[in-house]
């Protein structure tokens, strides 16, 4: 929709030396009115994420339905299973035993709820993923190892190339770089 | 003593006021109980042995959380530190002992085994004799209040010395008393519980029964605590302190004592349930029938499944209000659990008027003791700033 | 704080130690990984060990296939003996991972940080090993897929009143969500890897693995929601594997299986044999690798602290088991506690309350607690005892249950040692390429540790209190 920012301009990123500077860089973003935003870090910071306004509580009722899922999921199978479709009498217990039924139905309501954990997250974070163009931003793979980043995206309403960049270095990074798609293909 | 006790933390909470009332309360009840015990004295008995189950619960929760407390000291323990020096403090140790006095009394009203012809037609009981005998019995609830009491005891002073002197060296003394002291206290609770509920159908036992009782009196101290300190949130001392944190630890206590009830009684019940065997399940067979197992099915719900789901949510633990309502909640089933526990084998028929004048009778009393003892002492450690630290972070 | 430290001192390492920096973490922890020089010659000792005792299991399982069970040393009475003992063995000691990484994450103990990988792979491993006796012990292990009810042509299900049965979920459960748990814990850190390498077939490898982790806020915050929940999820799992194994003996009607205490106390026995475990691995690795800044004394004073505490449990459970055979005033429950004390067997009883019972009381002492030669020879004995256990449980509360008539005795075989040795082997092997091929330490939560102790350095000092080791940065 920006087209005259052309269609490779992913965004503009500014890498920092420590995390403290990386969240002050972030409030003043926050600040700044853009909304499109993301920061790179090599490890979970509750403070970037108060910064830049991140909230995302869908995960959880994802993992509470996957739970719920297999908690019916596993009691009827059982019920339907030594019941309905199979009916046998084991030592005079009801069809229907349900306090022996119970370990089977914990366990299946964990491996739903687990899975959703599991598999919600990485279709929520769109992983896997394997090329990002921030990959081939200079000096990128210190995100995973030392370095913090802050990442303004294109499609962010206010901005402007030019602007943008500016703010972004006179927040005192170590570097500003454009992010770009690298590949042929795009 | 006299320079700490002019302390401002009880001008707002108050918690002294409930003295007074309680104490009339505690009188009426006893006295219907007395005037009870002339009409029926088994009824009467049976009622006050589950009074006394209940609230010597809460007794024995307050000292066991205490003892832990000085074992690991967490920070969350800080909060409550001061009510479960109270609640499970020496007096009310010892009240609660002396309050066992109509059941020592009357031993052969409840305990069939303490009646010599039973003993003399009942080969099991005779085995059994050694341990289940009138004196033993006694002898091993006097020293067992004894025991809790004089611990409680110096562990208390050590914590209203330290608040005074802020000598370190009390927080390794009271280390060194209280690890050891975790260990008998678990031994003799499940001796303890062995003899004054186990007992009452002595065929009957289960290994799990003490750890069982433990867990329960964990979830009605927990649910104790949280009430008084989610509804005087606004009272200094608890304001400064009371956070979304704080409250979060203290629902997370709550649902973490849920749910292992919910594992040990269930536990019990499948292993009992599966292999039916007859001098394993008499204890499930008097509480199958009629309402007695439509109350079992209630305590399931209300004891498990509804605070897990209310405490499983964040919201819940982050409105006192709501963590208010969910605690009392605790704080009633639990009665109802202790009641479906110790009732049936003793009267099958159900529920009797005595049954509430006990409770009210034994709870007034404690309640009478419990703000007798509290104020005292300010209602958090001194020499410890860790809560308030963190308040202003 | 001020006024405890004070006290504390004296006891009271930090939990992290050295001139630390993030990027000093990720060199010290990640270069381990990438060359071989960072790996003493006794790695290929140990690398040997498996090699040589991999074919053994391998071996054993093919001959048993071919064979039968037959060749193991139960038959009537004692139809359960070395093959469950040592699944109950491999499935405990894997119980510990899950605690650490679980438990201890909910109770915010930061002193986890620095062994939960470790201890994680251990439980995948034994888990693995654990699972073989079981699949094997069917007897007809080809189709064990039976126990899955999946519809099929037989119109054959599970029959899901039996503890069998429940074992089969709780331990495909236990293993699912513990791969997923470890793997979610390790993609940031192949990430890393990803990043530390220069190009080759191993950062083809490790990016794969990574699956184009690239750190973004948004994700981590995601990451840290779900992350939470599965150790949320976990923590009630671990409890229930080892309280369905439990349950494998409770529900039958044998004196000496139908306990109803069984299933807390089997798993504080996991609890404690775990750990045990986990230390005999983490000592001499923190030596060859030079980890002690990481897993610093008071680790092990911690994991000693948990060892004692589950032990006692563990001893409660023996006391208990005692006290009720004999005021049951069952004849069976009678005997059965005069055969533990006077049978054929009696040595492995007496045994058993010598290493869980009295060995582990000298970690009362602190001074004890810190003396590694003594935490490293307390683990073994623990180890063994925990063995011990089980033997004492099933074997020998096989062996003469009603009928004297039916007595027999169990004498292990050939193929029992050999397949335990074999299974010892393989979890040695998969440990140590463990150690070679992936980061044995949580390099971003070792990061994210520091990141927390410079918030507050004073938590670096830390306490002994279970909440000192709050999250700072909120």
């Amino acid at each position: 929709m920006e087209a005259k920012k052309g269609p490779y301009l992913y965004g503009l990123i500014a890498e920092f030396n420590n995390e403290h500077e990386v969240v002050e860089a972030a409030k003043k973003v926050k600040s700044a009115g853009y909304t499109k935003t993301d920061a790179f870090s090599p490890f979970p910071m509750h403070a970037i994420d108060h910064a830049l306004g991140i909230w995302d509580p869908r995960i959880k009722w994802f993992i509470f339905c996957g739970g719920l899922f297999g908690c019916i999921f596993g009691f009827s199978m059982q019920s339907y299973i030594s019941a309905i479709d199979y009916p046998l009498n084991v030592g005079g217990r009801p069809m229907i035993s349900w306090p022996q039924f119970i370990p089977v139905t914990f366990e299946c309501t964990i491996l739903g709820a687990a899975l959703t954990a599991v598999f919600g997250m990485m279709a929520l974070n769109g992983l896997p993923q394997l090329y990002h163009p921030v990959f081939s931003v200079p000096g990128f793979e210190r995100a995973s190892q030392d370095k913090f980043f802050l990442y303004i995206e294109s499609k962010d309403p206010k901005f402007q190339l030019e602007a943008t960049k500016k703010l972004l270095e006179e927040l005192g990074p170590n570097a500003v770089s454009i992010v770009e798609d690298m590949r042929d293909d795009h | 003593m006299a320079g700490i006790m002019k302390n401002t933390d009880h001008i707002e909470t108050r918690l002294d006021a409930v003295r007074m009332p309680a104490l009339m309360l505690g009188l009426v009840g006893l006295g219907a109980c007395a005037y009870s015990y002339s009409l029926d004295p088994k009824n009467m008995l049976a009622s006050y042995l589950y009074a006394l189950m209940v609230w010597v619960s809460l007794t024995l929760g307050c000292f066991g959380i205490s003892l832990l407390h000085h074992v690991v000291r967490g920070k969350w323990g800080l909060s409550l530190l001061r009510l479960v020096e109270a609640g499970g403090g020496h007096l009310n140790l010892l009240t609660m002992g002396a309050l066992f006095t109509p059941i020592l009394l009357n031993m052969q009203t409840l305990y069939k085994w303490a009646i010599p012809e039973v003993l003399a037609h009942d080969h099991v009981l005779q085995h059994k004799a050694i341990y289940l005998n009138v004196p033993f019995f006694v002898g091993r609830t006097v020293f067992f209040f004894l025991s809790w009491a004089f611990v409680a005891w110096v562990l208390r002073r050590s914590t209203l010395r330290q608040d005074e002197t802020n000598n370190d060296a009390e927080y390794a003394w009271r280390t060194n008393i209280a690890t050891p002291t975790l260990v008998y206290f678990v031994l003799s609770i499940t001796s303890a519980i062995t003899d004054w509920v186990m007992s009452l159908d002595a065929h009957w036992f289960s290994t799990m029964y003490g750890v069982w009782f433990i867990v329960g009196q964990g979830l009605i101290t927990m649910a104790f605590c949280t009430y008084i300190i989610c509804s005087k949130r606004d009272c200094s001392p608890y304001k400064d302190f009371v956070n979304p944190d704080l409250t979060k630890d203290l629902g997370n206590f709550m649902f973490m004592f849920t749910m292992l009830w919910g594992y040990t009684s269930l536990s019990q019940y499948l292993i009992i349930w599966s292999g039916n065997l007859p001098e394993f399940i008499s204890y499930y067979v008097d509480r199958a029938e009629g309402y007695w197992n439509v109350m079992g099915a209630f305590n399931i719900v209300s004891q498990f499944f509804i605070p897990f789901i209310l405490l499983l949510a964040p919201r819940t633990k982050a409105l006192p209000n709501m963590l208010i309502k969910v605690a009392g909640w605790i704080f009633f089933v639990r009665l109802l659990d202790l009641y479906w526990n110790v009732i049936p084998t003793i009267r099958s028929s159900g529920f009797h008027w005595t049954d509430i004048a006990a409770v009210v009778g034994i709870g007034g009393v404690w309640f009478f003791v419990f703000g007798t003892e509290v104020v005292k002492a300010r209602l958090t450690p001194q020499y410890d700033k860790r809560l308030t630290e963190v308040a202003h972070h | 704080m001020a006024t405890e430290t004070k006290y504390e001192e004296k006891y009271n390492e930090p939990i992290l130690t050295g001139n630390q920096s993030h990027e000093v973490i990720t060199d010290r922890i990640g270069s381990i990984v990438l060359s071989q020089e960072k790996h003493p010659n006794i790695w290929w000792g140990f690398i040997a060990f498996g090699v040589m005792f991999t074919p053994v299991l391998v071996f054993s399982i093919a001959y048993l296939v071919y064979k039968g069970i037959g060749i193991w040393g139960n038959n009537q009475p004692v139809a359960w003996a070395c093959d469950i003992i040592n699944f109950v063995w491999w499935i405990g000691i894997g119980h510990a991972g899950t605690l650490i990484s679980a438990i201890l994450l909910l109770f915010r103990q930061q002193w986890r940080n620095s062994i939960n990988r470790f201890a994680e792979a251990m439980t995948i491993f034994a888990v693995m090993c654990a699972g073989l006796y079981p699949l094997l012990h069917t007897g007809r292990p080809w189709v064990d897929y039976w126990i899955f009810p999946y519809p099929n042509i037989l119109g054959m299900w599970p029959q899901f009143r039996s503890p069998l049965v429940w074992d089969v979920f709780a331990i495909s459960t236990y293993f699912t969500v513990s791969l997923l748990f470890w793997y979610i814990g390790l993609i940031p850190d192949f990430a890393t890897m990803r990043d530390k390498t220069k190009g080759g077939v191993a950062q083809k490898i490790y990016g794969v693995l990574a699956m184009g982790w690239r750190g973004s806020a948004r994700h981590w915050h995601r990451y840290e929601a779900s992350y939470l929940i599965l150790a949320g999820l976990s923590t009630p799992l671990v409890l229930s594997v080892h309280s369905i194994v439990s349950l494998d003996f409770a529900v039958s009607i044998l004196p000496g299986w139908n306990v109803t205490v069984f299933p807390p106390y089997f798993v504080a026995g996991a609890v404690f044999a775990g750990f045990a475990m986990v230390l005999l691995f983490m000592i001499p690795i923190r030596k060859w690798y030079h980890l002690e800044d990481y897993v610093t004394i008071r680790h092990i004073d911690w994991m000693s602290k948990v060892m004692l505490t589950t032990g006692l449990i563990v001893f409660y459970g023996y006391i208990l088991e005692m006290f009720y055979c004999w005021y049951s005033g069952n004849i069976y429950e009678i005997y059965l506690c005069i055969n533990r004390l006077s049978g054929p067997y009696a040595l492995s009883y007496y045994a058993l309350i010598f290493c869980n019972g009295i060995a582990p009381q000298i970690l009362w002492s602190p001074k004890m607690r810190r003396n590694i030669p003594v935490v490293f020879t307390v683990a073994i004995i623990i180890s063994i005892g925990m063995w011990l256990e089980r033997f004492v449980i099933i074997p020998v509360s096989l062996h003469r249950d009603f009928l004297p008539s039916s007595w027999g005795m169990y004498y292990p075989t050939f193929w029992d040692y050999s397949m335990f040795l074999g299974t010892m082997g393989f979890f040695t092997l998969l440990m140590f390429l463990f150690i070679r091929f992936v980061p044995m330490l949580n390099i971003f939560e070792m990061r994210d540790l520091l990141y927390k102790l410079n918030i507050d350095p004073s938590k670096g000092a830390g306490h002994t209190n279970v909440e000192s080791s709050k999250k700072g940065g909120n």
